[in-house]
């Protein structure tokens, strides 16, 4: 490979010149890659292996600090609620962005179609601190319009954020509202995809329009589906500026989540190693969805 | 005004041989056509000049200088594309002048020549235009001219007139002919269409399967096919074709086929290669369908009986398609004298315009 | 049958209408939460706590919970942060990634499919995972509460390369063949052939880089560590934490923090549509 690499450098063939113009425009994006992501990566697993100090250098320690954070319940209890805050949000998110964009194609572009796509999709832009701002007021056990709304139909007040075990539901809630829309419009852009001849030829065989959604629409909504699941569960395991805004990990720790966790070990706790173990943990998930959305994309049917 | 010359150049993508050792000679001024069917390598072989592609082998070289490994933009060339390739996005005006905008001219030199080519192509009233708002001639108009404000050594054309609509073809044919006897800039022209080729070229490279068949003036590649695959391709309707034995009888050589025996004019064996004309040998007969005439006069030396299959009117003219035997032949002719499909008539042969080859189908 | 044709169209109409409307009722439920922030962030402290709650502020021209807001805490500042950060990487991972768009769709190497899988890979990763060695890095060199330091992480998108490889190669060789004759050279075959006919995707890979930046918090969060270094969504939480229970004010700083955001929603809302469903449709 050296003497290849070497070859295409200093050829002098137009071939060999222009392939150096590749390497060349290709310079900077590999320089980055190192940087934000070969040097971190390893630099992340040696910390992650030594013991940490804000003045001496590293010093070597083994599996020491993975048995401390695999030990500790601070770790688990971040984990398992971050896992249920994913299971809980990103299901209601996909199916009823499913549902909006099945709606919305349903009735296809008119008059103020447009106006209502961007109703759902507004809440995209805001940042996931906005939204935590958005909607911790509108929580408010006191003054909030929730409750308010709960009232007018004479129902008891929630405690929503305030309570240990509405905390995470709640959270969910803002999180499904922030992201609907996102998915609601890969959703959509798939299925305005999807050739109309397929229902026309469904519907001449008699097939019903239950029967269309389950052998026509899902299949070939199959790859935007998948996609939406691996972006939502990503952005859902790595769930931060909710809780951080909105309850501070609170009540009693419980939405602390494990982005949490590791910004806490790390930055107000100075255990910049154990804070690694938990990044690698982080990681290591991530990298197992990625692997199934792969398994998933693979078995992608082509028509 | 410059030579091109192309000196045992091949092309080999993978495993895969396009171009092979291809020689070629191109004088100053001349007029060079490129002819072939698709992945003949004719393309490629055009692209290697132009710098597109890399050679594999060999050497090519403009005015003498081997340029194998000059950029495209050092080669001094100028080539038009099949579908145009005008910048979208840049109007008629600019799209002539980026080729010297490129080149750092200055800007009262480049709107000059500019506006000089525009009037010798009557561009002018569309400057302002994208290529977008043209029609297919206009663009190939533009190409064009986006090829000669440079004033380059050499002009490469890569099936240039194949977008557009027969009238039009015809059309720009001709102008483009009219161009080059203006400029007189050596050219390049690749295109799988003969009657282009016959009419623009001053010689004819025919290609197949990345090698040269044969070069020639028009004349010499429509009389003078030098192999079975030319006599197929140049020529419409084609010529017909019939797999005989060669027969020697004294001094004189026949081809046949069952009964049917065709006499060979000395004429004929003078410029065929006749080591391959031994007695019983099975070689392909070819006539062009002009060559066959009706036979009416009651000349009856040299005639054949025929029975017709079809007539169909041209015009000024008549295919006809009949059997001598079990052979068909195709035919033009001026008048089909009323002979209608079951006919029995008879024919003649211009001898002297029959062609002999060696491989058959 | 004949006549029942026309009475099933009709149906299916009338139920699309009335989908429409149901469509239309939530979609204005979604916006209720942005509707009610925007109302609270102009009412006083007494009517935030007036029950039973009322809708409407008083006065529409009561600005003084922002005035209050940029009294209390630099916001010009934070917004100018925000902004710088956003430019920085917005030129950085531009031209890094058009570049490298270019070479992946247009010029032939070895090795390209492997660096091009190589930074595919690194799109998947989110830049959570990787905060704490970079924060490390910066801290050694020196960049922790600079612009560099908060812009570092964006500098360079691996989605940016991925978006114009795609585009790219839908443009077709002989636009490139063409200006290689015309004697341009890859840079300015890039510069005045291949940009120019990627506005699109120039358009809509900006307005997203704008808003993944804008809307940053836990890397800003980090490496910004003194105040006159926190960006907008940091300033925001650093705000609401002073003024905690004060949601007048807190609702007015959450507004103005979405402004810039909904303002491009507004304008551009057809290319961020197009760049999120782009950067959705990476597969």
């Amino acid at each position: 490979m050296l003497k290849f690499l070497w070859i295409s450098f200093w050829g002098k063939s137009v071939k060999q010149r222009r392939s150096r113009m590749g390497y060349l425009f290709l310079l900077p994006s590999l320089f980055f890659v190192t940087l934000h992501f070969i040097i971190p990566t390893i630099y992340n697993i040696v910390l992650s292996f030594s013991e940490w100090h804000i003045i001496r250098p590293l010093e070597f320690v083994g599996f020491e600090k993975y048995i401390d954070v695999l030990t500790s319940d601070e770790f688990w209890e971040a984990l398992s609620r971050t896992l249920y805050f994913t299971l809980l949000s990103v299901p209601i998110t996909i199916t009823s962005a499913l549902i909006v964009a099945l709606a919305l194609y349903r009735i296809g572009p008119r008059k103020g179609s447009a106006l209502v796509r961007a109703m759902y999709f507004a809440p995209v832009v805001a940042s996931l601190t906005a939204v935590a701002y958005i909607w911790t007021w509108m929580f408010n056990p006191a003054y909030g319009l929730l409750n308010e709304i709960l009232k007018f139909f004479y129902l008891a007040p929630i405690q929503w954020l305030n309570d240990i075990n509405q905390v995470i539901p709640s959270l969910s809630i803002m999180y499904i509202w922030s992201r609907l829309g996102f998915d609601m419009l890969i959703l959509m852009s798939g299925l305005t995809a999807i050739s109309p001849d397929y229902y026309e030829a469904a519907r001449i065989d008699g097939a019903n329009r239950w029967h269309s959604f389950w052998n026509i629409t899902l299949p070939l909504l199959n790859q935007q589906l998948v996609l939406v699941c691996v972006v939502e569960i990503m952005m859902a395991l790595k769930v931060f500026e909710l809780p951080y805004a909105a309850t501070n990990g609170g009540p009693v720790n419980a939405s602390r989540t494990l982005v949490m966790h590791i910004y806490e070990t790390a930055f107000q706790w100075n255990r910049m190693d154990e804070a690694a173990v938990a990044s690698l943990a982080l990681f290591v998930i991530i990298l197992i969805v990625t692997a199934l959305q792969h398994f998933f994309l693979s078995r992608k049917i082509h028509y | 005004m410059s030579t091109v010359r192309l000196s045992n150049v091949s092309k080999s993508f993978g495993n895969l041989r396009v171009v092979s050792d291809v020689n070629l000679e191109i004088s100053d001024g001349e007029f060079l056509v490129l002819l072939g069917p698709s992945g003949c390598g004719k393309s490629t072989t055009l692209r290697m000049i132009a710098g597109l592609e890399e050679t594999s082998s060999g050497d090519i070289l403009i005015d003498e200088k081997v340029i194998n490994d000059d950029d495209p933009k050092d080669r001094n060339i100028a080539m038009v594309f099949q579908n145009y390739a005008l910048y979208p996005h840049m109007s008629v005006r600019k799209n002539l002048a980026f080729g010297l905008k490129m080149r750092n001219m200055k800007t009262s030199t480049i709107a000059e020549k500019v506006n000089e080519v525009a009037d010798m192509l009557q561009l002018s009233d569309l400057m302002e235009r994208f290529p977008a708002q043209l029609s297919g001639g206009q663009r190939q108009r533009v190409a064009m001219g986006r090829a000669m404000v440079r004033t380059p050594k050499v002009f490469l054309f890569d099936e240039p007139l194949s977008n557009l609509d027969a009238v039009l073809r015809t059309e720009l044919r001709s102008e483009l002919k009219k161009l080059h006897m203006q400029l007189k800039t050596t050219s390049i022209y690749v295109t799988h269409d003969q009657v282009e080729a016959m009419t623009l070229a001053d010689r004819i490279v025919v290609m197949k399967n990345g090698k040269i068949e044969q070069i020639g003036t028009p004349k010499e590649i429509f009389h003078n096919p030098k192999t079975l695959y030319v006599a197929k391709f140049i020529g419409n309707p084609q010529m017909n074709l019939h797999e005989m034995q060669v027969k020697k009888i004294n001094n004189s050589i026949f081809l046949t086929a069952s009964s049917l025996s065709i006499p060979i004019p000395k004429a004929v064996i003078n410029r065929t290669n006749t080591s391959y004309l031994k007695d019983g040998a099975t070689i392909s007969m070819g006539i062009r369908p002009t060559d066959i005439f009706i036979n009416n006069a009651g000349n009856k030396k040299g005639a054949f009986k025929a029975k017709m299959i079809l007539t169909e009117m041209l015009g000024a003219e008549t295919l006809i398609e009949f059997g001598i035997e079990d052979l068909n032949f195709k035919a033009i002719v001026e008048d089909d004298y009323g002979i209608s499909s079951g006919d029995l008539f008879e024919v003649g042969m211009n001898f002297e315009k029959i062609h002999i080859f060696e491989d058959t189908t | 049958m004949i006549i029942s044709f026309p009475d099933k169209k009709k149906r299916r109409i009338y139920k699309e209408n009335f989908l429409y409307i149901i469509m239309m009722i939530f979609g204005f439920l979604m916006l209720v939460p942005l509707i009610w922030v925007v109302l609270t962030a102009f009412k006083t402290e007494p009517e935030i706590a007036k029950l039973p709650i009322t809708w409407l502020p008083e006065s529409f021209l009561n600005f003084d919970n922002f005035v209050q807001m940029f009294a209390e805490q630099p916001f010009g500042r934070y917004f100018f942060n925000s902004i710088t950060v956003a430019v920085i990487s917005l030129i950085s991972s531009t031209a890094i990634a058009v570049l490298a768009g270019y070479a992946f769709a247009k010029i032939e190497f070895k090795f390209k499919e492997f660096f091009f899988l190589l930074i595919l890979s690194v799109f998947m990763i989110p830049a959570e995972v990787m905060v704490l060695p970079k924060y490390l890095m910066m801290a050694q060199i020196g960049w922790v509460n600079s612009y560099l330091g908060l812009a570092f992480p964006d500098l360079f998108t691996a989605f940016g390369v991925y978006l114009f490889r795609q585009f790219m190669s839908g443009i077709p060789d002989t636009y490139i063949d063409a200006a290689r004759i015309d004697g341009a050279s890859e840079i300015k075959i890039l510069w005045h052939v291949i940009l120019p006919l990627i506005k699109p995707a120039l358009a809509a890979f900006i307005i997203i880089k704008f808003m993944f930046s804008w809307n940053q918090f836990l890397w800003p969060l980090v490496i910004g560590q003194k105040q006159d270094m926190f960006t907008v969504t940091v300033g925001l939480v650093a705000f609401s934490g002073q003024w905690y229970n004060q949601w007048n004010l807190i609702a007015a700083a959450t507004v103005l923090s979405i402004i810039p955001m909904l303002l491009i929603f507004v304008l551009l809302q057809k290319h961020l549509v197009q760049g999120l469903v782009m950067s959705g449709t990476k597969g």
